[in-house]
């Protein structure tokens, strides 16, 4: 059981970390707009 | 030759008014004066005084039910000359209506200190993304922390008693704790500004039993973090989580309707193609002044409202009209902004640009409803902003019984509570049907000018028609022809229609497509101003027009014709007299159906004509009307609806003539169908900016969806509180339960409003 002293304060760093990557994708507008780059496939290039 | 009268023209066609027409009249002939008279929009108003009081729209944030609306509203009207404030919960957006030297930061400041963050709506677009992106990081936040605390909490609900040791205990409680400090810090903490705001400006919305429920079973949770216990750390995550989702939820639903009214902004082109004496300039749209001309190529719409100058084309009018058939436009029409040009480049010239066009013009009427609060919300905000009290109290008495009964529960019996109490589905029940009642409407061409309006409209029993060209086309037809010579009718028909074929009168219109046949070519044609044409056909003099006009030529008196309603015209020969002409007014293709309509749900259609008996009877037995009143002046009309409302009708004046004060004030509902260029001049409550009357019977059947829906919602809201709030009391509710109940509540209550969004079928 010894071992759960050292995963799960891990498992809290980690949990920090995904935080951290996933303010930081917010804040970098990742999740504005979830449809256009899937759309600009099927756009002329030059358009 | 008559002589023109220097300087007056016809006020319907713009040709000169001969002096021998009736001292006064303002019209070339009497075709002119009648289809003027019907077809009269609103008389242009008054320009306004100059400005003393100027109008500010404020983006607030912050906003999380409606108790909010009352607060903000309070607190900017509360500022030393401001005469009007309201604030729209879906858009976020509040109106200031203030004298022109209240600084921009006063509103700024009294609005800071009621507890909301607010800027001027004009860089909306950055702000609307960032407040998207909090919201978004609060929630992935609470849900991201919520999985993992369950986690955490996990050993703790499947260890059997006592074999889960006392450390590893404290360190997954620790563990959990370390997470929901975040939560807490971060994702909570909208909620308990809101709640804090909401205790000092005493009115307190629903974050207060929210938060005064968190904060709870926090502390309860605290000491036994590290004394040993149980902790809730899970059920705080979940509720936040929850509470955050359906709040995001109705955000972007919301945001739904008042994407309506911005899309109306994105119409606009952002750039035109100014004309000038080099070639193209291109400008800004904003630019623009009155007077510029312009170029609109195929596809491009009208960067302002314009006058065609040439060619000829069709313009697609739906943005404005809701109306998708193209409408053909010719020169000197008006070209509305917005509208897209279908079928010819063309060049026009700018007659309202900026803030005047009509296309911002229904942006400000729709907003400005918005912004307008019905009884139905007044009467729901009163009860929402007791409740928020009554439920905190109700959990404190809750607490103190179980105490007595049982303590380890009397904590979870508080918490679930206050948690489960929904104040906000009763808040949000009436504005979110409201909004997005009038945005579907806006979006079929009935412009809501006061959302109080929509509430009359339910429960409307009669519909007046306050004159009869609401329901003609305006357009003259001929009804009748009577020979007084040895020609045929249809002769006399295409002699006159040839005389006449140059002019672009009415009743040249109306002989013009009477005519049975090929009409003979005139020549020598001499149109004397107000009287006729004269001209000269297959060797034979011909003069059509008035009755005196027609004698000199006749040589002979007017032959005795009975007394006819509708404005008439006469045609004669060298020394004979052979025809006169009936002209009368045709009813629209749809007014039939709509009174078929407006009766089928009930309502009395009743027609209130100043027009004589004659006009009047046979357009309403064409279209089964049985209750008509001919020849009222408007003091008669305004009679006769304080008439129909002794009896206790609900009375709703369809008309242009809405400028009749004394009718309109009378009224319950002011309907005023109209052209895109009246519509904002326009005082009436709904203008129907669709050329379709049928748009009315939309109307009617609209209102009385957003009342039932608005009652759906009530009656939900309080159903869902008068059971939850008794079971949770009893103990029967888990806190999660509670939150996930609450949050589904909320979200129900707005999507049944959103259903007003959608067109009746």
């Amino acid at each position: 059981m010894d071992i759960v002293y050292l995963l799960v304060p891990l498992s809290l760093v980690l949990v920090f970390a995904i935080g951290a990557v996933l303010w930081w994708a917010i804040s970098r507008g990742q999740f504005d707009d979830l449809e256009k780059q899937g759309e600009t496939i099927l756009r002329d290039p030059d358009a | 030759m008559g002589i023109a009268a220097a300087g007056l023209a016809c006020a319907h066609c713009g040709e000169p008014v001969a002096a021998t027409r009736p001292e006064g009249s303002r019209y070339c002939c009497a075709g002119c004066e009648y289809v003027h008279g019907l077809r009269a929009g609103v008389p242009p108003r008054a320009p306004p005084a100059p400005a003393r009081t100027i109008e500010t729209v404020l983006q607030v944030e912050g906003v999380s039910c409606s108790a909010c609306v009352a607060r903000v509203g309070s607190a900017l009207g509360a500022i030393d000359g401001v005469s009007a404030a309201g604030l729209d919960f879906a858009t976020r957006r509040a109106r200031v209506v203030h004298r022109h030297d209240v600084a921009l930061e006063t509103l700024l400041q009294a609005l800071g200190k009621a507890g909301y963050r607010a800027h001027e709506a004009r860089d909306a677009e950055a702000w609307e993304r960032a407040e998207r992106r909090r919201s978004l990081w609060h929630l992935a936040l609470a849900g991201f922390a919520m999985m993992q605390i369950m986690m955490f909490a996990l050993p703790a609900y499947v260890a059997d008693e006592g074999t889960l040791p006392w450390d590893v205990a404290r360190l997954f409680s620790l563990a959990s704790l370390a997470l929901t400090l975040p939560v807490l810090a971060i994702s909570a903490r909208p909620i308990f500004a809101a709640a804090w705001h909401g205790v000092i400006a005493r009115s307190p919305g629903m974050d207060l039993p929210v938060a005064l429920g968190i904060i709870a079973a926090f502390g309860a949770s605290l000491p036994n973090t590290f004394y040993g216990g149980d902790v809730y750390y899970d059920s705080i995550a979940m509720f936040v989580f929850l509470l955050l989702a359906a709040r995001h939820l109705e955000r972007r639903a919301l945001a739904r309707t008042a994407e309506t009214t911005e899309s109306l902004a994105e119409l606009l082109p952002r750039r035109a193609r100014r004309i000038t004496a080099e070639g193209f300039d291109d400008v800004e749209c904003r630019e623009l002044a009155v007077g510029d001309r312009v170029s609109i190529g195929i596809g491009e719409a009208a960067p302002a409202d314009l006058a065609l100058v040439g060619p000829a084309t069709h313009f697609d009018e739906a943005v404005v009209t809701g109306e998708s058939a193209p409408v053909a436009k010719h020169c000197g029409d008006t070209l509305l902004a917005g509208t897209v040009n279908l079928t010819s480049p063309v060049e026009a010239t700018v007659i309202r640009a900026g803030a005047d066009q009509t296309l911002e013009r229904i942006r400000t009427l729709v907003e400005r409803a918005a912004l307008d609060r019905p009884q139905w919300t007044l009467l729901a905000d009163r009860v929402a902003r007791q409740f928020a009290t009554g439920v905190v109290v109700l959990a404190a008495a809750g607490a103190i019984a179980w105490w007595f009964i049982d303590p380890s529960r009397a904590l979870w019996v508080a918490v679930a509570t206050l948690v489960v109490s929904c104040p906000c589905a009763l808040a949000l029940a009436t504005p979110a049907a409201f909004t997005a009642a009038i945005n579907g409407l806006a979006r079929s061409g009935v412009l809501v000018t006061r959302a109080r309006a929509l509430e009359s409209l339910a429960s409307i029993t009669h519909f007046v028609f306050d004159k009869t060209g609401t329901l003609t086309t305006g357009r003259l037809r001929l009804a009748h022809v009577a020979t007084l010579g040895r020609l045929e009718g249809d002769e006399c028909v295409a002699l006159a229609a040839s005389l006449e074929s140059a002019l672009p009168h009415p009743v040249a219109h109306a002989l013009a497509t009477a005519s049975p046949r090929r009409v003979p070519r005139a020549r020598f044609l001499n149109a004397v101003v107000g009287e006729g044409v004269e001209g000269v056909i297959d060797g034979r003099r011909y003069r059509v027009g008035s009755a005196r006009f027609c004698a000199a030529l006749a040589e002979s008196p007017v032959p005795s014709e009975p007394e006819s309603s509708s404005p008439g015209a006469w045609l004669a020969a060298e020394g004979a007299w052979l025809a006169s002409f009936h002209f009368e007014d045709s009813p629209r293709p749809e007014a039939a159906r709509l009174v078929e309509r407006l009766r089928d749900a009930g309502c009395e259609v009743v027609l209130l004509s100043g027009d004589r008996r004659a006009v009047v009877e046979p357009l309403a037995a064409a279209l089964g009307i049985r209750e008509r009143v001919a020849g009222a002046d408007p003091r008669a009309k305004a009679a006769f609806v304080a008439r129909l409302i002794r009896t206790g009708a609900r009375v709703a004046m369809v008309g242009d003539g809405v400028n009749d004060a004394p009718v309109l004030a009378g009224a319950h509902v002011a309907i005023a169908p109209a052209s895109g260029t009246a519509i904002a001049q326009s005082q009436a409550d709904f203008v129907l900016a669709n050329p379709s009357l049928e748009a009315l019977a939309d109307a009617l059947a609209a209102a009385r969806r957003t009342r039932r829906i608005v009652k759906q919602n009530l009656a939900w809201a309080a159903l869902y509180n008068a059971v939850s709030i008794p079971l949770a009391l009893a103990g029967v509710l888990t806190p999660w339960i509670a939150a996930l109940g609450m949050a589904a509540s909320s979200l129900l209550v707005v999507t049944n409003a959103l259903r007003l969004l959608r067109p009746a079928s």
